[in-house]
């Protein structure tokens, strides 16, 4: 085993982790603002994804450039979503709403197959087959693109959370509902913007990824199991853990498939779930 | 439940003749042709195949091949021996799950009256599909491939495609007849469900019996989004040539992760994502020179195939499919049976596809040109092929026998592509 395979393995490992990190943000984000567990957020990558390559096949528009006008659509597709189906769930028992967001995904999932068939459909990019080595690592660009692109947009939605006044508003809502409101807050509007803020960081995910994987109906399933870890792992509802956490998984697959073996690399991030449950059950940034 | 159908149909029809006879007037006669008219006029075909779910792509490309045959075969007047006959196909979803696929051949099998049926693509539906068959008497044609579907003594079970077992023993004699230069590390990859362990395991003993040096086995789930970890490891162990069994999305990524990291093996792949259309839409010009065995492809070299898969091709804008091609050619077995039965009573059609001997029409386009099944239902002369992609296209290029075109040996490395 050489320094380069494992170097590769490790850089290869943080370009996969940082996509991760921009669904399992959102996914997190839901969580703490809404208190809802989203089991459709992979459906949103999926709308993210064929939004992308509609534009791309239909108006020629390269799915980077397009990635604002996917993450503004889907934006306004989350707010409806929390208004439509979430806001009606919000005080029911944790089953209904996971009957509510799972329903979602099987009929999204569903709609998706009516409308676009099976097909497994991409888009092709004059930057595709681009790599460039880095210390012995071959880097693909569409790759490096796409967590430069995912680092951006995570620290966009730091920086929004912790400077604007929405975004305290947000954070304020999430640590007391209660009292917010006793502070003029409306949470009803906050749950929408962190719902839409989710669903627009699906989308730019979707936009980001397209270039160099597939769309297809059950694509969101592909990436949304590891979200899941991921969020555990790194304490729900804090996004900061999501994205570190995203990196750890990330390489850790990448790593245990060269150690342990190809079908193995999931394993791996699932002893560490498993071990972290066990010695920090509140997650890898949690507070016991 | 069928049988008394029947039997209540008869009695009706002779309840006609009598009352015909009564009143002593030709037009009985008339009445009774009419009727069998009426009644020839449609055959049922139970046609199941996953349309949604993880499988839907060939499911559905499936359905599109079974309802073009049934066009063509009624646009040349039907089952000519039950007076023209028309097939009516109940076409079925089996959600790409082995409990709904019981459920769902119970119901069709049950509820409608079936002369035959046909599908699944997939082999863990089809194991189940067919039990069921079994137990109602209804004839059940697969292009399927694992070996136990005919290996279990069903009566009613016929399998037009080659084995499981076959296609390793294909990829690893197309290198043995390719491969002059000395090519001798082999890496198998395969994705670690039952398909791809079955054939990855006809693969690994092949090539052990051959002779050849495995340098890397790995298993992997199909599901990864990034194939990068495995290639790596693929590049690490130096192989000449990859045997990689996948599904659709690892198969596009191998290829392109391959090239990404300049690892210039051949590629022999083993089927399902390297024989469709969205391997070459997804990877453009790198997609030729891939090597892939096949139970089918639209260009061997029987007399019809051409004509048909065009028509496929002109109809649903992509190239017929190795599943659907063969979901094309077991509509028109079906239709040669009923033929040859003359009736829609599925324990005479069973009988007559266990006769079947068909070396022309499109019934017979499966490799080697002929269908006959041996007593466990097989088709006898079948074999898997061995493709390649050229320019662009999926073409046959092993055994030589129904090949149109010839490989391309050896394959150049990426950087002179």
């Amino acid at each position: 085993m050489s320094f380069t395979t494992v170097w590769q393995a490790f850089i290869s490992g943080i370009l996969n982790g940082a996509v991760y990190g921009l669904i399992s943000v959102g996914l997190s984000m839901i969580f703490g603002v809404v208190r809802i567990v989203n089991f459709a957020h992979g459906e949103f990558l999926m709308v993210g994804m064929y939004l992308s390559y509609a534009l791309w096949a239909l108006l020629g528009i390269d799915p980077l450039w397009s990635v604002p006008i996917v993450m503004f659509a889907l934006f306004f597709f989350g707010v409806g979503i929390q208004r439509f189906f979430f806001r009606r769930v919000l005080n029911a028992p944790d089953l209904a709403q996971i009957f509510l967001t799972v329903g979602l995904s099987i009929l999204m999932m569903n709609l998706a197959l009516f409308l676009f068939r099976a097909d497994f459909r991409s888009v092709k990019v004059s930057y595709a087959d681009w790599t460039f080595t880095f210390v012995g690592a071959i880097i693909s660009v569409p790759r490096l693109l796409a967590c430069l692109g995912a680092v951006v947009f995570s620290l966009l939605l730091a920086l929004f959370l912790l400077k604007t006044d929405v975004g305290k508003a947000m954070r304020a809502v999430a640590q007391d509902r209660e009292v917010s409101m006793l502070v003029g807050i409306n949470p009803e509007r906050m749950y929408n913007i962190a719902v839409g803020i989710s669903a627009a960081l699906a989308g730019a995910a979707g936009g980001l990824t397209i270039s160099f994987y597939f769309v297809f109906p059950s694509v969101g399933v592909n990436f949304v199991l590891i979200a899941f870890v991921i969020v555990i792992l790194g304490t729900l509802g804090n996004l900061k853990g999501a994205f570190l956490t995203s990196l750890i998984v990330g390489v850790a697959e990448s790593v245990g498939v060269l150690f342990a073996g190809a079908d193995l690399g999931l394993a791996v991030v699932f002893v560490i779930l498993l071990l972290t449950l066990a010695f920090r059950p509140a997650g890898l940034l949690g507070s016991a | 439940m069928v049988q008394g159908k029947l039997l209540k149909r008869r009695i009706t029809r002779r309840q006609v003749l009598k009352g015909a006879a009564l009143l002593g007037i030709s037009a009985g006669a008339n009445f009774s042709f009419l009727r069998r008219l009426a009644e020839a006029a449609e055959v049922n075909i139970g046609v199941i195949y996953p349309t949604s779910g993880a499988l839907a792509r060939f499911g559905q490309a499936c359905v599109d091949a079974s309802k073009l045959a049934a066009e063509h075969i009624n646009g040349r007047g039907g089952i000519k021996s039950l007076q023209g006959a028309k097939l009516n196909l109940i076409i079925t979803d089996c959600q790409s799950d082995a409990t709904i696929t019981r459920n769902v051949t119970e119901r069709i099998l049950t509820t409608q009256k079936l002369a035959a049926a046909t599908g699944d693509y997939s082999s863990s539906y089809t194991m189940v599909s067919t039990e069921v068959a079994e137990r109602y008497s209804i004839p059940f044609v697969t292009g399927s491939v694992a070996n136990e579907i005919t290996g279990r003594g069903l009566k009613y079970t016929f399998q037009v495609s080659p084995k499981a077992e076959m296609f390793g023993h294909m990829q690893v004699d197309t290198l043995a007849w390719l491969a002059k230069a000395g090519e001798k590390r082999l890496a198998i990859v395969y994705e670690d469900t039952a398909y791809g362990t079955s054939t990855a395991k006809g693969l690994t003993d092949r090539a052990k019996q051959k002779g050849y040096e495995i340098v890397l086995t790995e298993a992997y789930a199909a599901k990864f989004t990034d194939a990068t970890p495995l290639v790596n490891k693929i590049k690490a162990a130096k192989p000449d040539v990859v045997f990689p069994v996948s599904y659709i999305t690892d198969a596009i990524l191998i290829i392109k992760t391959m090239k990404q990291l300049d690892v210039n093996a051949a590629v022999i792949g083993g089927g399902a994502g390297y024989l469709i259309p969205e391997f070459y839409n997804g990877l453009g010009a790198d997609a030729n020179y891939v090597f892939s065995v096949a139970s089918w492809n639209y260009d061997i070299n029987c007399p019809d195939v051409l004509k048909f898969s065009g028509e496929y091709e002109k109809k649903y804008g992509e190239f017929l499919m190795e599943h659907a091609g063969e979901a094309y050619v077991m509509m028109w077995v079906i239709a040669d049976a009923l033929e040859r039965a003359a009736s829609p009573d599925p324990k005479k059609v069973r009988d007559a596809l266990a006769a079947i001997n068909l070396s022309q029409g499109p019934g017979s386009s499966m490799p080697g040109c002929h269908v006959e099944f041996d007593s466990s239902g097989w088709n006898k002369h079948v074999h898997p092929v061995m493709t390649q992609w050229q320019k662009g296209q999926l073409r046959t290029v092993y055994p030589a026998s129904d090949a149109r075109v010839k490989p391309v040996w050896p394959v150049p490395p990426w950087k002179q592509r």
